[in-house]
């Protein structure tokens, strides 16, 4: 009575045992993946465009928040002005690197969901060169910014081409 | 009570059942575990106490066990062996204080008429010497004071006087060599024999066993092979606890790899659901699962025309109190050590879902490093003025902004970051001059400024604006 008794104990107990773990193993794989409806369901992209500030000429700087004032992205709101450029909101919150996370901390600063600004400068020694880049940034997803650069041989030259520097942004960020 | 009897259902035992007694048997009639013990007599009762009985298996365990004069000298004494054991006694005659009360020490036996002729001493002396004629076959034969038929009835003291048994000497001679010859020769009331035993030719003879109550046995060790069960039941019982001891460790074995499987299970599926939160979140992913911007969604903001308004300005402000409640002085070195490791781990991965992660602690920290950098002086009060202002002026209320960056100043002159948010401030609103000498204050307080070069280029061209007509 004992050796099949005993046999038959085991087997149970082997298979409580092997009932336990797959329960554990199902309750700990058997997770709900993300619902993407919410994702859909979420609210348009705050998109604020801080303005440039009139480094390489006023005529420039002014053409250019001209540009970025009519930019709009497809699945963003109305795009906002910001009432500081970049490197005034960066001084301001003492966060002066070109990274994702100062860019990230001014698009929290600022309330922004997508910050779009554009970088004036003179690209050398040239006094009429003038280098436009404009930038796209991702607060929510923190990557690396959009970005789309053009060096103009003036600034004439580089009012006219703003523009098209605009439509090749759209282009990059794609539709949407 | 009668000792051929069981004592539970009272009927007579067979003879192969009593010859069982020393090792412990059952009652064929009844199934009771019975078992011969030799009871002890009281201290300084003599011989005549000295009788074995029945026992039924839950009784108190037998701590001694009787040797042949011990138990059966009653039945030596009643024929002719007895007679000349009688003889042979040497021993003073037993106390008053016998087992039965009724017997006396001249005629202890006058109670029992049917007890064969030699009436009077025969329980009156104990024998202390066995003779050789009569030897330890009394071991067998589970006799008890009320062996004969007529005296069960007349002692009635008997059963429940249990008399403890006397100091024995250790060694007991075998068992098989005693049993017959008692059964035979010792001359128990006939009637009370349900089967004849086969007697044993050659009886073994024991040297004379002289009782004394200094000789103590192990009771002890005695007492604990009393208590044994059969050896049957001992060798059933023993199996199960070793394998229960096996079993237990290897199920304790798979418990422990359950627990490992579970989890690596549970480690796998996190980091599989984070990757894959992480890639929903991706920049831009989301943008490109959304719809299409509709012309009937309104703007989250104030348009470019209302930048200042009083919902976002308390909003901003908000944030910007949120965010410099944690700046600590120590936080900045801590900080900064960690995004520079997630930076490095992201430059090793290139998984979009991990870079993104990565990247979000990153921004995390170094916001935190952003706002506890500058911050020489220790003063909360004038670094939330600071944040206040900071709040003001992105959300384009300048004056505001002057107003707060200037009572952080007032609280805290020697820390520089007030000037230089009172130079950003004054720069919007117009005054160029005030900015200027604020921000060149600035640089005085901290020469040593992260940000020192892009404030110098500023003031440059600030000054170069108030020159150009």
């Amino acid at each position: 009575m004992s050796s099949a008794g005993a046999a038959q104990r085991t087997r149970r107990e082997r298979s409580y045992v092997l009932a336990g773990v797959l329960l554990l193993a199902l309750g700990c794989a058997g997770r709900t993946p993300p619902v993407r409806t919410a994702q859909k369901a979420s609210p348009p992209a705050r998109l604020t465009w801080l303005p440039a500030e009139s480094i390489g000429g006023r005529e420039l700087a002014k053409a250019v928040n001209e540009h970025l004032r009519q930019v709009s992205l497809p699945g963003s709101a109305t795009s906002v002005r910001a009432a500081v450029s970049m490197e005034v909101a960066q001084l301001a919150i003492e966060c002066t690197e070109p990274t994702p996370s100062c860019y990230t901390a001014v698009g929290r600063s600022l309330g922004a969901d997508e910050i779009l600004w554009a970088e004036l400068g003179a690209p050398g020694d040239s006094s009429h060169e003038v280098r436009v880049a404009l930038l796209l940034y991702d607060v929510r997803g923190g990557a690396a910014p959009k970005r789309v650069e053009r060096t103009f041989d003036s600034v004439e030259v580089a009012r006219a081409g703003v523009s098209a520097l605009v439509d090749r942004l759209k282009t990059r960020n794609g539709p949407r | 009570m009668n000792a051929r009897n069981c004592p539970a259902c009272q009927r007579e035992l067979p003879g192969a059942t009593l010859r069982a007694l020393e090792q412990g048997t059952a009652c064929p009639h009844c199934a009771t575990r019975l078992k011969r013990t030799p009871r002890r007599a009281p201290a300084g009762a003599s011989g005549d106490n000295d009788y074995a009985g029945f026992q039924v298996s839950h009784t108190p365990p037998v701590t001694a066990q009787p040797t042949n004069e011990e138990s059966y000298g009653w039945f030596q004494t009643k024929g002719a062996a007895g007679a000349a054991a009688r003889a042979a006694v040497t021993s003073p005659p037993p106390p008053a204080r016998s087992l039965f009360p009724s017997v006396t020490a001249g005629s202890p036996l006058r109670s029992m008429p049917s007890v064969t002729g030699a009436p009077g001493p025969v329980r009156a002396e104990p024998v202390t010497t066995k003779p050789a004629q009569a030897p330890a076959a009394v071991n067998a034969a589970p006799v008890v004071t009320s062996a004969t038929p007529p005296a069960v009835d007349k002692r009635p003291a008997a059963p429940e006087k249990r008399p403890v048994p006397l100091a024995l000497p250790p060694p007991a001679p075998p068992v098989e060599p005693r049993r017959a010859p008692t059964l035979v020769g010792a001359g128990p009331p006939p009637g009370e024999r349900p089967a004849p035993v086969p007697p044993t030719p050659a009886p073994p003879v024991h040297p004379p066993v002289v009782r004394s109550a200094q000789v103590e046995p192990p009771r002890a060790a005695l007492a604990m092979t009393a208590v044994v069960p059969t050896a049957g039941a001992t060798l059933a019982l023993a199996a199960p606890p070793m394998a229960f001891s096996f079993r237990s460790r290897r199920n304790v074995a798979i418990a422990a790899g359950a627990a490992m499987t579970t989890l690596l299970v549970a480690i796998a599926v996190f980091h599989r659901s984070a990757d894959r939160r992480a890639a929903i979140s991706a920049p831009l992913a989301t943008l490109h699962d959304t719809s299409r911007a509709s012309a009937a969604i309104q703007p989250a903001r104030p348009t470019e025309a209302e930048p200042s308004g009083a919902g976002a300005r308390a909003e901003l402000g908000a944030e910007a109190a949120a965010g410099s409640a944690t700046a600590a002085p120590h936080a900045k070195v801590r900080t900064t050590h960690r995004a520079t490791a997630h930076q490095r781990r992201y430059a090793k991965n290139g998984k979009r879902g991990k870079h993104a992660r990565h990247e979000k602690r990153s921004a995390r920290q170094t916001e935190i490093t952003s706002r506890a950098t500058p911050s020489s002086g220790n003063d909360g009060e004038a670094r939330a003025s600071y944040e206040r202002g900071n709040a003001l002026l992105f959300a384009g209320d300048a004056a505001g902004a002057v107003a707060a960056y200037r009572k952080a100043v007032d609280l805290a002159p020697a820390d520089p970051i007030g000037y230089r948010g009172l130079g950003l401030a004054y720069e919007q609103q117009g005054g160029t001059a005030a900015a200027i000498r604020a921000l060149r204050k600035y640089l005085k307080l901290a020469p040593g400024a992260a940000d020192r070069e892009i404030i110098s280029r500023r003031i440059a061209r600030l000054g170069h604006a108030t020159s150009r007509p």
